[in-house]
């Protein structure tokens, strides 16, 4: 399978008054074409920023991004708008990322008239069909967004993301303002979605179940770095890393029987406003020693799988 | 649910629910035939404003003079009438014009930030800090007498409140997710301005209009109250108010009449305005 | 079955009016809990849960909302008809509640120690330094040093507004406990710390309480039973074991159904269709039938009455109740 993105060492710093906060840190990843990549972490972890700032609609700090085989990281801002037929976004809060004042139509057909290919009836015609494959009834077309639905709502939301027929988009936690049973709808719907139009994503959540079940590949963020990185099997059934170890361990199991051995991560996120070197999660492992005072870089412990934490190998056994 | 096949504009909204709101009503209805006495001036007037009956000073409303005369002889009516066009079209032209120079200011300074807002912000600063009566005061006093002039110093001098109005809403829309989506969706600032920004931020705009016309029509008044603005003999509810005054102990009609014209209009625009608040908040439930 | 649990409420309705609309919130529930039991409140956004929690402690708005028919038995009294100055006397003292926003419940003005010790003067007979104490004793509890009673709330992070909400929730030691959501604005971490604290002292003091959730994982880890409610009626309810392992009301199924599994692989969820129907025009006969996969003509027609499966395991369906 060829490559879709690849993201080579980027950075996002935002400057605040008590120095640097350090969003996205020093961050690689690759994504294949037709696969999901999920990018998993806690409020603060920079998961959101990435996705912006891969899509560009933040500026980036420094580091390098390969789309489609071609480096975009030094494409101006008019160039952006041309990739934009092809890289999209689909937010989490599907009531504010659509304009109150607009109706379903005019918001699926916004791209469509910025893209200027289409004429009028030719709009109304993709506006008709994208509902019908997001599976929007054509009598909401003149309905205002206040007066549908969340699953619904998220749909619009993805047909919008749809209109320019992207072959990439960064879903930023598409399913968390949702209810369980509308979860497992619009979830459904993206799946059959990838499979239909040959969609890769880039999936952010906090929600590890859902990471699990849409992702191929996972990346564990904390604190703006990526400190696992696994395919969705190998990184459930072997978690190398003590972060990813006590984020697996802290869902609550759906299972009266379920076995609770939790491992409790001491105290609370850090700020990553500027960072020491070393490891970010030191002050709440219980395995850190002097050694975690060091910069961590990945290292390869079986074939794909990238943990960056110097004590792994020790901590397994 | 189920009415959502049916087509209906915002507009047509926005109208229903203004029409439940009894007191914005009535201020509609004030204001429509106010609108109308303003455009059928010259068909209402019993008499000329201007004319002046040397046998009839100082008549008591009732008699061949409904309202009575003035110190000239004028018909009071007459005058009143006519003066409605000069107050109505003064007070929603400068109105206007404050918000589309305040607007487009506090637009581009919401919108771009940072350096940029600075500037426009600190010269609406220093701006402001000029108190607005005194402001319209000095604006006529430069751009001379007259209607046109009238507007346009009334016009300039309320426009920073405006101003203010639209950054305020518009760094409140442009952090909305929706902005960004538009952004991601290929729109550039002139669409996302357009389009998004600004049918956004406009309702309180026009809230703020619609009572700012009730303002404008007392600045009016207070300006021909001390002898700027219109010139004389076109008849103005300020200056008739000014002119009254010499004669108030004895003919108090001559301040009572185009007193109580000027408060009716300033409420009718008033109840009118927060009506229109309420019926312009699209996530309301109709 | 027919002496008074500790918590019993029966048949309870409440309706909120606005504009010419009657929103029918809860609709006949009907629940026990005996003293020390947790019990799991499920449903999703607008099934009527939080609704619930503010019947039992009569904070609904009076205008808008209407308790319809029902009673609510607490420890033998009934609090619906009690007076305003009476049950006062209960509220925040002997039923306490936890709200998913901690910043709603905390006043951003004030040190936390004070809200907390204030909430324990105003309940207990006792000096301000006893009261003091107590309150740094229930921070303490709560894991938060007793250092920090003198900050303010926007010094603590989420999870630890959340840990002073809690305390100060168990301050006044209550016998009954409505945790709405407790843990929702959480990360998972924190999550995980909370309920494991909110479990300790649940035992520590033998609080009897309701969980309200939508997290199923949740209701696993914490609850003894379980009362799942769909469009403001309770449809299954039992011990957590007879939930989790028999579920046999379709809705329940549903929901299972709807979560990714933990275990297996990337395969396809069943969610259940639709949406919950509009509580302004409920349908008349099942309120799930228009979603379910076994609804049938009579489905459509007849209200179904709860049935009773064996042991403590009662299901609102005619067609799936008592079939396994």
């Amino acid at each position: 399978m060829s490559e879709i993105l690849r993201v080579e060492h980027l950075k996002k710093y935002f400057d605040t008054p008590a120095g640097p906060l350090h969003a996205v840190d020093d961050v690689s990843f690759t994504i294949k074409a037709g696969s999901t990549l999920g990018v998993v972490g806690e409020s603060g972890c920079g998961k959101t920023t990435l996705g912006r700032v891969v899509l560009q609609l933040q500026d980036k700090t420094d580091g390098k991004i390969i789309f489609d085989g071609q480096d975009v990281s030094s494409v101006d801002k008019k160039g952006w708008r041309a990739l934009r037929d092809d890289m999209q976004i689909i937010f989490q809060d599907p009531m504010s990322s659509l304009d109150p004042r607009m109706s379903v139509r005019e918001i699926i057909e916004e791209p469509l008239k910025l893209q200027r290919k289409l004429n009028k009836e030719e709009r109304i015609t993709r506006v008709k069909e994208l509902m019908d494959t997001v599976g929007i009834a054509e009598r909401f077309e003149n309905a205002y967004p206040h007066e549908l639905d969340g699953g619904r709502r998220q749909r619009i939301g993805i047909a919008r993301a749809l209109a320019l027929n992207p072959k990439f988009i960064v879903c930023d936690e598409p399913v968390s303002a949702l209810d369980v049973s509308i979860q497992a709808q619009v979830l459904n719907l993206l799946m059959d979605l990838q499979d239909e139009l040959k969609l890769s994503y880039l999936f952010i959540t906090h929600d590890l179940s859902v990471v699990k079940y849409i992702s191929d590949e996972i990346v564990v963020m904390y604190l703006g770095q990526i400190v696992e990185r696994a395919s969705s099997a190998e990184l459930f059934a072997s978690p190398m890393h003590p972060y990813t170890q006590a984020l697996l361990s802290a869902i609550p199991v759906p299972d009266v029987h379920a076995k609770k051995d939790r491992i409790i991560l001491e105290g609370e996120i850090t700020s990553p406003v500027n960072p020491r070197p070393g490891c970010r999660l030191a002050a709440r492992c219980k395995y850190a020693t002097e050694v975690c005072k060091n910069p961590q870089t990945p290292e390869e412990v079986a074939p794909g799988h990238y943990v960056s934490c110097c004590r792994a190998h020790e901590i397994r056994q | 649910m189920k009415r959502q096949n049916r087509k209906k504009s915002q507009a047509a909204i926005v109208m229903k629910r203004l029409f439940r709101n009894k007191t914005a009503v009535i201020g509609m209805a004030v204001i429509i035939i106010l609108l109308l006495i303003a455009i059928f001036a010259e068909q209402l007037m019993p008499y000329d404003y201007a004319f002046q009956d040397y046998y009839a000073l100082f008549q008591p409303p009732g008699g061949d003079y409904l309202l009575g005369t003035d110190h000239l002889g004028r018909d009071l009516l007459s005058r009143l009438i006519y003066g409605c066009r000069i107050s109505l079209v003064i007070g929603l032209f400068s109105v206007i014009l404050s918000a589309l120079i305040g607007g487009a200011l506090g637009c581009v300074a919401g919108y771009y930030g940072g350096m940029t807002d600075n500037l426009i912000m600190r010269f609406l600063d220093v701006y402001q800090s000029v108190p607005a009566f005194v402001l319209a005061l000095a604006m006529s006093s430069v751009f001379g007498y007259g209607v046109p002039m009238t507007i346009l110093a009334l016009g300039i001098s309320g426009m920073s409140g405006y101003a203010r109005m639209m950054r305020g809403s518009i760094m409140t829309i442009k952090g909305a997710e929706y902005i960004e989506a538009a952004r991601a969706v290929k729109g550039n600032d002139l669409h996302i301005i357009l389009k998004h920004i600004i049918p956004n931020a406009i309702s309180p705009m026009i809230v703020n209009m619609s009572m700012g016309v009730g303002n404008a029509i007392l600045m009016v008044s207070m300006l021909g109250f001390v002898g700027m603005g219109v010139p004389a003999p076109t008849p103005e509810w300020g200056a008739m108010l000014a002119a009254g005054r010499n004669y108030m102990r004895d003919s108090g009609y001559l301040v009572v009449i185009p007193g109580i014209a000027i408060v009716i209009t300033v409420m009718a625009f008033n109840l009118f305005g927060d009506g229109l608040r309420d019926a312009l908040d699209p996530k309301l439930k109709d | 079955m027919s002496e008074k649990a500790f918590l019993q409420i029966k048949d309870l309705s409440v309706q909120y009016t606005s504009d010419h609309q009657t929103i029918h919130a809860v609709n006949g529930t009907s629940l026990r809990l005996e003293r020390g039991e947790t019990l799991g409140l499920v449903g999703e956004t607008g099934a009527g849960k939080t609704t619930i929690a503010k019947t039992i402690l009569r904070i609904l708005p009076d205008k808008a909302a209407k308790v319809a028919g029902g009673e609510i038995w607490f420890d033998g009294q009934e609090l619906l008809g009690l007076k305003e100055e009476e049950m006062r006397k209960i509220r925040g003292n002997r039923i306490s509640m936890i709200f998913q926003d901690p910043m709603t419940a905390l006043n951003p003005t004030m040190v936390v120690g004070y809200q907390i010790q204030e909430a324990i003067l105003l309940h207990n007979s006792c000096t301000r330094e006893e009261a003091k104490t107590r309150a740094g004793d229930m921070l303490e509890k709560v894991g938060i040093p007793r250092e920090r009673y003198d900050d303010y709330p926007h010094q603590f992070s989420g999870g630890m507004k959340q840990r002073v909400v809690i305390a100060m929730a168990l301050a006044c030691n209550p016998e009954l406990l409505l945790a709405d959501e407790p843990t929702t604005a959480l990360d998972v971490t924190i999550q995980a710390q909370v309920l494991e604290m909110m479990s300790g002292l649940k035992k520590e003091f033998q609080t009897a309480m309701v969980m309200i959730t939508h997290d199923l994982g949740i209701v696993a880890e914490v609850c003894d039973k379980v009362a799942v409610c769909y469009a403001g009626v309770i449809v299954e309810s039992g011990t957590a074991e007879e939930i989790f392992d028999h579920p046999a009301h379709p809705y329940t199924v549903g929901l299972f159904g709807s979560l990714p599994d933990m275990t297996g692989t990337r395969n396809r969820l069943t969610p259940i269709n639709g949406m919950m129907p509009d509580p302004t025009e409920l349908p008349s006969g099942c309120y799930f039938a228009g979603r379910c996969p076994h609804a049938t003509a009579a489905c459509r027609s007849v209200r179904p009455e709860m049935k009773h499966l064996g042991g403590t395991h009662d299901c609102r369906c005619i067609v799936k109740g008592g079939e396994q």
